[in-house]
């Protein structure tokens, strides 16, 4: 039995050196640390992206996670899965077989985000949970919260303060409006349509690929704008702070809503346009330059641009011809390229069909027999002899169908001439007859000369007069400061463009602890200082007060 | 990996577009060497070297200046899936070069079949196989009028081998090769092999050797 003690030995010895290493895995553990970069928030409207590793190098992932091996035992069959309440299950991210010790791997999660996302119009917060597993690993879990936006909301930088080099960096997002530019919507498609049969009667842009006919094409989206009474209007954009990362949030109307609320931003109109423009087979460009978008498209090899907003009303711009919009936006075309031949990057294009082909696609929208039928009231307006409802504002302009400008200021609801009261004094303009003066007390500003409102308080607008001001921004910058010492609340706004008679307009919040303005104002200098008025309603009140808003920016002289 | 090559390009154009978009004169090939030197556990060097004639050296001092930071910020916005660290920038303001080196963290990983894989993330690139242990891949691209003429050569690790470029689901190319990792693992076993196989050889001898 001695004499066998020795080969058994050997034989022992022999076989935990030959599977030491397996045996070894068994009994001791692998050790993995992880470190995660998560985007601020979710867009709905981006939810294609998302599910696109491919998509614009693969910049928009829910997570990007890396996992390094910080034992001296392999890891082994490794598995990363991840889901969002209330949005998305358990999926698997990725697996890998074998993780050595020391060794990093690199987790980018790109998440098929349901399509249902996209109905999704209000924010929530919600958490991602992420678990990592694997044969000789204890599970990991990890969660960070998330805000999932609504469908219309656009966060323009994702980038973090500190990364910020130049004011360009601030629309870092920007490639990705090309995913609220619907070309497939069934409803932007019948609106294309009718443009192309009442309208243009008839075109052939993409076809014949001539130049001029791609102009006529811009020319008769900006008639079609103009005859269905479409008006330049706001929409919330307020600055948003994430972690360490500062944005501006807009809401950004679909170019359907654009279409049947007949009301748009600048950038609204801009993805109409190029919505229609690439529903019918052009190249459509959006341009962007600080505080403004316009429309374009180019065409072997050129550059056209029309100023959109033209159609604002009277108050804002009037409502010009599509001669002079297309004027209007040539020339802003030329400064255009000099300041981003300067090397400003605040001057981009967006131009749509690169950006869809680097993988921002458009989100699906269903058919919708309502809003075909809106679509259908719209185009009698196209009809040759249709008469429109004349409103409140209305200007003297020619209809355009004869090649004049537009018809209309207003809107539709926004009353007749005589439910309105005219203000001359410091500025002209006017407001609804049923409103009255508000007293002045001690919570108005020095500048603030009269206030009047309406009997519920849900809106109201305020006369100012800022004597030695030099400058609109001055003005607007001194009422921020004075709702932020006297009574905590924060006033962001935006320009909105500039009137013929020298007003510059701006769009904004003012947010209380609890409650909160949307306002319109109009301020221009004059020989003493700064004059002009605001607009402002309850921000409970949504969109109730938006024709009562633009009647009186509309109405400043 | 090559993904990484075509970003760096876009890097520069992007320090160059200023002079390229405004002056509408064609800037002569630039040549651009890269070298990636992925390590035994994945992770690849990756080096990029530069010589400019005079004219370009004056259009890539005056966009970048002292700011070197440039380099990092902007490859790692150009290259969002990758963690990139160790970054270090040298030039030779009188030969009009320059070298820009970090490293890409997780560039390769294993597969299930224990092979080592990157994905080129580019269809039917154009490679050459110097050894079992380095490829050139060279490309000549024109954005913007810009010439680019770049060489990249791909050093695998000591004990790489049956390097090959193979095509995945999608008909992208994937590198794949294989290392010795276990090489340690391998003496140790060839060691217990030979004690088993001792040890049996004995425990043979004994059972037929007849007791006394």
């Amino acid at each position: 039995m001695q004499k066998k003690l020795l080969p058994i030995a050997l034989i022992v010895v022999g076989l935990l050196a030959i599977f030491y290493k397996p045996l070894l895995n068994m009994a001791s553990s692998a050790k993995l640390e992880l470190k995660i970069q998560q985007p601020p928030v979710i867009m709905p409207s981006i939810y294609k992206v998302y599910a696109n590793e491919n998509a614009l190098d693969g910049k928009y992932s829910l997570f990007k996670m890396l996992v390094t091996n910080t034992s001296s035992n392999t890891a082994k069959n490794v598995q990363v899965s991840y889901q969002i309440s209330n949005t998305l299950d358990w999926k698997v991210a990725t697996t890998f077989p074998a993780i050595l010790p020391g060794q990093s791997v690199v987790v980018n999660c790109y998440p098929s985000l349901p399509e249902k996302l996209v109905e999704k119009t209000t924010s929530s917060k919600e958490q991602v949970s992420i678990k990592v597993t694997g044969t000789n690993l204890k599970t990991i879990e990890e969660n960070f919260p998330i805000e999932v936006k609504g469908r219309n909301d656009f966060m323009y930088s994702f980038l973090p303060s500190e990364e910020i080099r130049t004011p360009g960096e601030y629309f870092d997002n920007m490639p990705l409006l090309s995913c609220l530019v619907t070309p497939q919507d069934p409803i932007l498609k019948y609106f294309t349509q009718k443009i192309q049969e009442k309208v243009l009667k008839g075109e052939t842009a993409s076809v014949t690929n001539k130049d001029e006919e791609g102009v006529r094409f811009m020319m008769g989206i900006y008639n079609a704008t103009l005859l269905s009474h479409m008006v330049y209007s706001g929409t919330s954009g307020i600055p948003q702070k994430i972690d360490d990362i500062s944005s501006i949030t807009q809401s950004i109307r679909l170019p359907r809503e654009v279409i049947t609320g007949k009301t748009g931003l600048c950038i609204e109109l801009s993805l109409l346009y190029a919505s229609v423009m690439a529903c019918a087979g052009m190249e459509p460009v959006v341009y962007l330059i600080p505080g403004h978008a316009y429309p374009g498209f180019k065409m072997n090899g050129h550059y056209y641009a029309i100023e959109s907003t033209a159609i604002g009303g009277e108050g804002i711009g009037g409502r010009s011809s599509a001669e002079k919009a297309l004027k209007a936006g040539m020339d802003n075309l030329k400064e255009f390229f000099q300041k981003a031949a300067a090397g400003d990057d605040r001057y981009m294009i967006v131009d749509i069909r690169e950006s869809i082909k680097k993988g921002a696609e458009a989100m699906e929208l269903k058919d919708d027999s309502y809003l075909r039928q809106k679509i259908d009231e719209i185009a009698q307006s196209f009809d040759d002899g249709y008469v429109p409802k004349r409103d409140t504002y209305a200007d003297n302009n020619p209809d355009p169908r004869n090649g004049g400008g537009g018809n209309g200021g207003g809107n539709t609801g926004g009353g007749t001439k005589s439910s309105y009261n005219h203000f001359e004094g410091i500025v002209d303009f006017s407001y609804p007859a049923s409103w009255n003066m508000i007293p002045r007390n001690s919570a108005f500003m020095p500048q603030q000369k009269y206030v009047f409102g309406s009997r519920n308080n849900e809106i109201f607008v305020s006369v100012y007069q800022f004597n030695g001001y030099g400058s609109p921004d001055q003005a607007m910058y001194a009422i921020q400061q004075f709702v932020y010492n006297n009574s905590g609340g924060g006033v962001q706004y935006q320009q909105a463009g500039t009137t013929n008679s020298g007003y510059t307009i701006y769009n904004g919040q003012t947010l209380y602890q609890s409650s909160g303005l949307n306002w319109m104002a109009a301020f221009k200098p004059t020989g003493n200082g700064v004059v002009g008025i605001a607009v402002g309603a309850n921000m409970a009140t949504g969109s109730k007060y938006q024709n009562t808003v633009m009647n009186i920016i509309n109405s400043i002289k | 990996m090559k993904k990484i090559l075509i970003k760096f390009l876009t890097l520069l154009l992007l320090i160059n577009s200023t002079y390229t978009s405004n002056a509408q004169e064609v800037v002569q090939g630039l040549k651009q060497v890269f070298d990636i030197t992925p390590d035994n556990i994945g992770n690849a060097m990756v080096e990029v070297s530069m010589k400019l004639n005079a004219q370009q050296w004056d259009i890539f001092k005056r966009n970048t200046g002292n700011n070197t930071n440039i380099f990092k910020r902007n490859m790692e916005k150009a290259l969002p899936k990758y963690y990139l660290t160790d970054f270090n920038y040298s030039e030779d303001q009188m030969d009009r070069s320059y070298k820009i080196k970090f490293k890409v963290l997780g560039l390769c990983y294993l597969n299930k079949d224990g092979l080592w894989e990157s994905k080129l993330e580019v269809k039917n690139p154009d490679v050459t196989k110097l050894s079992d242990k380095e490829f050139v891949l060279t490309q000549d691209v024109l954005m913007n009028g810009t010439l680019f003429q770049q060489t990249q050569k791909v050093h695998l690790p000591d004990g790489a081998k049956d390097a090959r470029i193979d095509k995945d689901s999608f008909g992208k190319a994937v590198l794949h090769y294989s290392t010795s990792t276990g090489s340690f693992f391998s003496v140790i076993s060839i060691i217990g092999m030979l004690l088993t196989l001792g040890g049996g050889f004995l425990l043979f001898k004994s059972s037929r050797t007849p007791s006394k």
